[in-house]
């Protein structure tokens, strides 16, 4: 098994607070294709049907949307090791954002046959791939609401016109 | 059958549980903490958001907000939805996320649920009914991000339409109570 899946694994595990061996989820990325992207490539483009998702091996990402107006707006920067256009995959969307690297980066991909297979195998692999989405999307759900209540509140009572 | 206990063919009505070896789901029924709340029953806010999502298997849940010290509902959660799934794996560095304090969940019948806490995770690891529960969890986490983004979309839209015309003109167009539903149930 390379160092570097090893190392991959280890760091997403620690950062997601999954508590279990990386040596799973390494032998996960080991088997998965890679590609590399130069700086200001795009990995996916906003609107476009949802394929694939990665995870980012090294490198970082910017994440882009486009307001009301049409306007580019980036909303953050993904940084490796990451997990990169998910929600596309599991609930079969369009990507909501486009992404694009930052810096030369390297991504493991995950295309929908193999993302259908770790959602359901039984192996130590399958379940830290499992539990690290969890994780990632619990947060992911946390932030996002808790950003929507500030608005929320921002916008004040409900008044009835 | 008591009213609050749970059997196996409970758990086989659920969509990610049919098909899955009996003796899985007895064991997870044995090993499960269940929540059993008669009707108009309140789950205390503290049990919501620190003890890990709820699985409802029978009965029915609503959330309310309170808004100007009244109730109001914003969402139902039904058999085989889950509801509290923020809390499942949450670092010590996400205390800084600002946890909802204005809702509550009551019982609108007698309801049995399920407490997904991470030790059951743990205790079914390598179990068809695991894999099934974490596939379960991860659709119903990509619907309500999806509906909170959504919401976030709606609510700067509001917020740009608004603003102008607050300035000159001190008006507000019409708002709607659209956020508050999908932000804590995915239900619109």
């Amino acid at each position: 098994m390379p160092k570097g899946d090893l190392a991959v694994a280890t760091e997403l595990l620690r950062t997601h607070g999954v508590d279990c061996g990386p040596e799973g989820l390494a032998r996960v990325l080991e088997s998965l294709p890679r590609t590399s992207l130069r700086r200001r490539e795009l990995l996916c483009t906003e609107g476009d049907p949802s394929g694939s998702m990665w995870v980012l091996l090294s490198g970082s990402v910017q994440v882009i949307k486009r307001d009301y107006s049409g306007r580019a707006q980036k909303l953050a920067v993904l940084r490796a090791p990451a997990v990169v256009g998910h929600m596309g995959v599991v609930g079969g969307n369009p990507r909501s954002a486009s992404c694009e690297a930052k810096t030369r980066i390297e991504v493991a991909v995950v295309d929908k046959e193999r993302f259908q297979a770790l959602l359901s195998e039984l192996s130590p692999a399958a379940d830290a791939f499992r539990r690290l989405l969890i994780s990632g999307m619990s947060r992911q759900l946390a932030t996002g609401n808790a950003a929507l209540r500030r608005l929320l509140r921002e916008a004040g009572p409900y008044r009835p016109s | 059958m008591s009213d609050t206990s749970l059997t196996t063919a409970d758990l086989e009505r659920i969509h990610a549980f049919r098909g899955l070896p009996t003796q899985e789901l007895e064991e997870l029924l044995a090993a499960a903490p269940l929540v059993e709340l008669l009707r108009e029953e309140q789950l205390s806010d503290e049990g919501v958001l620190t003890e890990g999502a709820l699985l409802v298997v029978r009965g029915l849940l609503r959330v309310f907000v309170s808004q100007g010290g009244q109730p109001v509902l914003v969402g139902e959660i039904w058999p085989g939805e889950v509801c509290g799934e923020e809390a499942l794996f949450q670092l010590e560095e996400d205390a800084a996320v600002e946890p909802p304090r204005n809702a509550s969940v009551v019982a609108a019948v007698n309801t049995v649920a399920i407490r997904l806490t991470p030790e059951l995770l743990e205790q079914a690891r390598g179990t068809r009914t695991l894999a099934a529960m974490q596939a379960h969890l991860i659709h119903t986490l990509a619907d309500r991000i999806q509906s909170t983004n959504l919401g976030m979309r709606k609510a700067w839209l509001e917020q740009q339409v608004r603003e102008p015309m607050d300035r000159p003109m001190q008006m507000r167009p019409p708002r709607r109570r659209w956020g508050l539903l999908s932000l804590l149930t995915g239900r619109s």
